[in-house]
């Protein structure tokens, strides 16, 4: 029983590590609000 | 930086869209603004050809027949991904619906007259093609994922390389349905920007479920000059605001700066084109210049029935003022990637106005689809294109009539484009570029011919058609599809370049972020930037974008509609 959990939590947590990975190299969590910071006279 | 009066160079969608922010966020009176342009209908626009004759060009190369209706260029809408241009018609009333706002206007329309196209693609032999069998294989469906996983800060990758470069181990993508419904609803060709592909798929990712129809696409209640651009002139002009027409700036002065690398517009040189006056204008430290600088139907040339639109190899009126500012600055971009290869950007619409419904009937016969609903794209039944293969020789729009407010109960208005003006015509052995409005009714006739699943056929009735036609004006476009150019992202400047002191550039032919060209969005949202920057309104207040693309459920659908 001990091995299953083991295994099931490795097998989540290489998922989960994909699922980030995957997000991460397409931008999933870009933000692109700070392209427009360049623009916004009120900042300078 | 911030201004405290405007001169905008152009009077279109952009820069009518920056004023309305200038005075309704940033406070500022109508009369604080003056814009100087050739003419300000727009680059879509939509008029009787008699309004259009005595325009810039038009004057000097008169019709013979002046009669029926114009417009050079067709668009839909999509209310989901058009944010900014929904918030801008929000903010101004119709000009033909009483008590509405243009915003409502197009919604009360849209929502009594749904888009559901039927009859997308046609074949003959076949008829009316499946297009929800998208017809990809494993390897267009490989590339195309990688195109959508591809980041925003990883697009610079796609620099400088073409859709046909992108595919091009897998050429049987340019004879998929998925392809001849994406390059004419959005007008891209093989030659255009990957990048700009890679910017629709991401932007109009949810489109991609159901593109067959068109079931995301709204319209206008009629042509988009007077349902879009008469509310903002009328609007504008209430306001106090100057529109100074039958202008053409043709240069610039700046001031001198030691590297010349700081940009302050100093002044501007234009030619009155009715007196054939040059003029000057001052810009002093307080004033903005707002420029689009670059327009899809510069240079633009109309036929009529009897008569080939004429090729035009002017370079275009804004980008030539483009390209005058770019000479001198280093970070202004490349307008040569855009304006000197029409080859890649040159279309030829029509514009047909007949005086019943004859003509209308039976295209509603074949297509089984009522008037409005329709963009229907004609594949060849032979291999037209470079790489041997088939594709789409000729699509329609079949508006909702009437089109055109002044447009007679009788009479009938459908507007029509050949993607690639330099092939030659199925029914009439000439390059569409050299056809007649005759000759295209005829080559039209003809494609409907080839689909009609009968009993009878329309090529019984041509006789009876053509008696019906009151005129057919072909357009020639030398930049139709030139903001979809092969281009690098530095090609096109930023809405504020990079030291500019007190010039932005607005339109279809600036780098924004996320935003797809070829929409009234990307144009109204570069516009909304140049407003609040000179009025000082924090970037926080442009109007939210959507990302289709990082909705989980949209990118299911998407995976799943790619193996249909």
């Amino acid at each position: 029983m001990k091995k299953k959990m083991i295994l099931l939590s490795i097998g989540l947590g290489i998922a989960a590590a994909g699922a980030g990975y995957l997000a991460k190299k397409t931008g999933f969590f870009e933000d692109d609000a700070w392209l427009y910071d360049e623009y916004d006279s009120t900042l300078n | 930086m911030q201004k405290k009066k405007a001169i905008m160079i152009g009077a279109g969608l952009s820069n009518m869209a920056a004023a309305v922010y200038l005075i309704q966020e940033g406070k500022w009176q109508g009369d604080q603004i003056t814009f100087y342009s050739l003419d300000d209908h727009g680059s879509n626009d939509g008029a009787p050809t008699g309004d259009v004759t005595d325009e810039y060009w038009n004057k000097n190369h008169p019709m013979e027949n002046q009669k029926g209706y114009v417009a050079r260029g067709g668009r839909m809408l999509n209310y989901r991904t058009y944010v900014d241009l929904m918030d801008l018609l929000d903010r101004i009333p119709s000009a033909t619906e009483p008590n509405m706002t243009a915003a409502e206007d197009t919604r009360d329309f849209d929502a009594k007259h749904r888009t559901f196209d039927k009859a997308r693609l046609l074949e003959g032999g076949k008829g009316i093609i499946d297009g929800g069998h998208l017809g990809l294989n494993n390897k267009s469906r490989m590339l195309l994922t990688q195109m959508i996983m591809m980041s925003d800060s990883d697009e610079e990758k796609l620099d400088n390389v073409t859709i046909a470069e992108y595919f091009k181990e897998d050429p049987a993508f340019f004879e998929s349905n998925f392809w001849y419904m994406w390059e004419t609803t959005f007008a891209f060709r093989t030659r255009s920007s990957a990048q700009e592909l890679r910017r629709y798929m991401h932007q109009m990712i949810y489109e991609f479920t159901q593109i067959e129809h068109l079931v995301g696409v709204n319209r206008t209640r009629y042509n988009q000059y007077e349902s879009i651009m008469l509310p903002l002139i009328n609007y504008l002009k209430e306001q106090g605001c100057h529109i100074v027409l039958d202008r053409l700036v043709t240069d610039w002065s700046f001031k001198d700066t030691t590297m010349q690398d700081k940009i302050t517009v100093t002044g501007l040189h234009m030619l009155n084109v009715t007196t054939n006056q040059e003029e000057y204008v001052a810009v002093d430290d307080d004033t903005a210049v707002i420029f689009t600088n670059g327009s899809i139907t510069d240079s633009a040339t109309l036929g009529d029935f009897d008569t080939p639109a004429a090729e035009n190899m002017d370079y275009g009126a804004a980008s030539s003022l483009w390209k005058k500012a770019a000479e001198q600055f280093y970070n202004l971009g490349t307008p040569d990637k855009f304006f000197a290869d029409r080859d890649a950007s040159e279309w030829v619409s029509f514009t047909l106005t007949t005086k019943d419904h004859l003509l209308l009937n039976e295209i509603t016969r074949i297509t089984t689809q009522e008037p409005g609903n329709a963009l229907n794209s004609f594949i060849s039944t032979t291999p037209i294109s470079p790489l041997h293969q088939k594709d789409v020789n000729m699509s329609i729009v079949v508006h909702h009539q009437p089109h055109f407010t002044s447009q007679k109960p009788n009479e009938t208005v459908i507007w029509g484009y050949f993607l690639y003006p330099r092939r030659v015509g199925e029914f009439v052995t000439k390059p569409y570029i050299e056809m007649t409005g005759k000759e295209m009714v005829q080559e039209l006739i003809g494609q409907l011919s080839k689909v009609d699943p009968g009993p009878g056929n329309i090529r019984d009735k041509e006789a009876l058609i053509m008696d019906s036609v009151i005129n057919n004006i072909p357009v020639y476009m030398p930049y139709a599809s030139a903001l979809f150019n092969n281009r690098a992202k530095s090609d096109r400047p930023k809405v504020i370049p990079a030291h500019s002191t007190n010039l932005a550039f607005t339109g279809e032919f600036v780098e924004q972020p996320y935003q797809m060209i070829f929409t009234e969005q990307s144009a109204v949202r570069s516009g909304e930037i140049a407003a609040f920057h000179f009025a000082g309104i924090p970037m926080s207040r442009l109007v939210p974008t959507p990302r289709y693309d990082k909705d989980l459920k949209t990118l299911a659908r998407a995976a799943k509609k790619m193996f249909a």
